[in-house]
């Protein structure tokens, strides 16, 4: 949006200078104006990022897919409690469906009754 | 009026009178050695297990429990809307262990101090801490003042949060229980603290889980080890009958 902007500007300095300015002066706007609109905007560099065919794209989102696996597998919490989490068997293997079926969600509380 | 004020030195003289009646705090070795003997009579109560587990529901069941005197519990997990048991345990028989060691091992591992509790199940109970030599509370206790009996029992993580509490919520001490009911055939192999069943044995490693807290027992460097979701009082315990 800024560059239009600047484009317009640009556009409006040439229109008001058009008469009075020195040919020097407006060609150097018209370099300015044309340097403009040929500079490729956030959009065009995003686009190219994704899209791109070139092997550094590819190489970038595979790093990027990396750090996001990273950070997922550190963001999952453990699978249980444990008192001593040092010694914690290695191999946490899921309780058969029959036990852990004995349990049933509760509020938490510490009522007399139930 | 001299009789009004007689009545009211009466009233206050009496309240001294009766405090010192107040039962004293008996130790809290003596405590222990009461509640690892279990009551002298029969008992039948309902207890609540709740397990809390970091970032997920408190999980609970309901069991039914009877006890004889001399330690045996007959233990019945009952299942959600179910009248039969979904599971049944009998406790103590082949297990047993002399109140003394149970009492030596918490002392071993355990700073232990007895404190006053509140009504559990509509009991008077006195309660237990016991605490790491490093000063984490791992458990506390609530026992009953009268028989002696656990009414309940919470178990914290080393950063204090609950991760275990069992409460007896209904309770009839004494009561008629038949022996016959805990005629079952002992359990063989280590103890096992109350709800956890024998999964099965791989690569030398015997693993035990009650469904939501698991523990593992296996070689390590030519004794054995226990590791998992126990508190270390219960850890020794399984360790010493490992080799079962």
């Amino acid at each position: 949006m800024n560059e239009s902007h600047d484009a317009r500007l640009a556009k409006a300095a040439m229109r008001s200078l058009r008469v009075s300015a020195p040919e020097s002066l407006r060609a150097d706007l018209r370099r300015l104006a044309r340097a403009r609109r040929s500079a490729p905007s956030f959009w065009d560099d995003a686009r190219g990022f994704l899209l791109g065919g070139a092997w550094e794209y590819g190489a970038g989102a595979a790093f990027a897919a990396a750090g996001i696996g990273i950070f997922m597998l550190r963001a999952v919490p453990e699978p249980a409690a444990s008192l001593d989490a040092a010694r914690r068997p290695a191999h946490a293997a899921a309780a058969p469906q029959a036990l852990q079926d004995l349990w049933s969600d509760d509020d938490g509380g510490d009522d007399e009754e139930i | 009026m001299r009789k009004y004020k007689l009545a009211l030195a009466l009233v206050f003289a009496a309240g001294p009178a009766q405090a010192a009646r107040r039962a004293p705090r008996p130790g809290a070795d003596a405590l222990l050695l009461k509640m690892l003997s279990g009551p002298a009579t029969g008992y039948a109560a309902v207890e609540r297990v709740q397990v809390f587990l970091p970032g997920r529901k408190p999980k609970a069941i309901k069991v039914g429990v009877t006890g004889l005197p001399g330690g045996l519990r007959r233990l019945e997990v009952l299942a959600k809307k179910k009248k039969a048991p979904a599971l049944v345990q009998v406790r103590g028989a082949g297990q047993y262990e002399a109140p003394e060691t149970g009492l030596a091992r918490l002392r071993a591992l355990y700073e232990i101090a007895a404190s006053t509790g509140g009504m559990v199940a509509k009991r008077r109970t006195w309660r237990i801490e016991l605490r790491l030599k490093t000063g984490v509370l791992r458990r506390a206790l609530w026992v009953d003042r009268d028989s002696g009996l656990l009414m309940k029992r919470e178990t914290y993580r080393d950063d204090g949060t609950l991760a275990r509490r069992e409460r007896l919520v209904k309770l009839e001490l004494p009561a008629a229980v038949d022996p016959e009911s805990f005629a079952a055939a002992p359990a063989a192999g280590p103890w096992m603290p109350d709800g956890f069943v024998f999964l099965g044995e791989s690569g030398g490693r015997r693993r035990y889980s009650n469904g939501l807290e698991n523990y593992d027992i296996f070689p390590d460097g030519g004794r054995l080890a226990v590791a998992g979701d126990l508190a270390e009082d219960d850890a020794a315990r399984v360790l010493a009958t490992a080799a079962r």
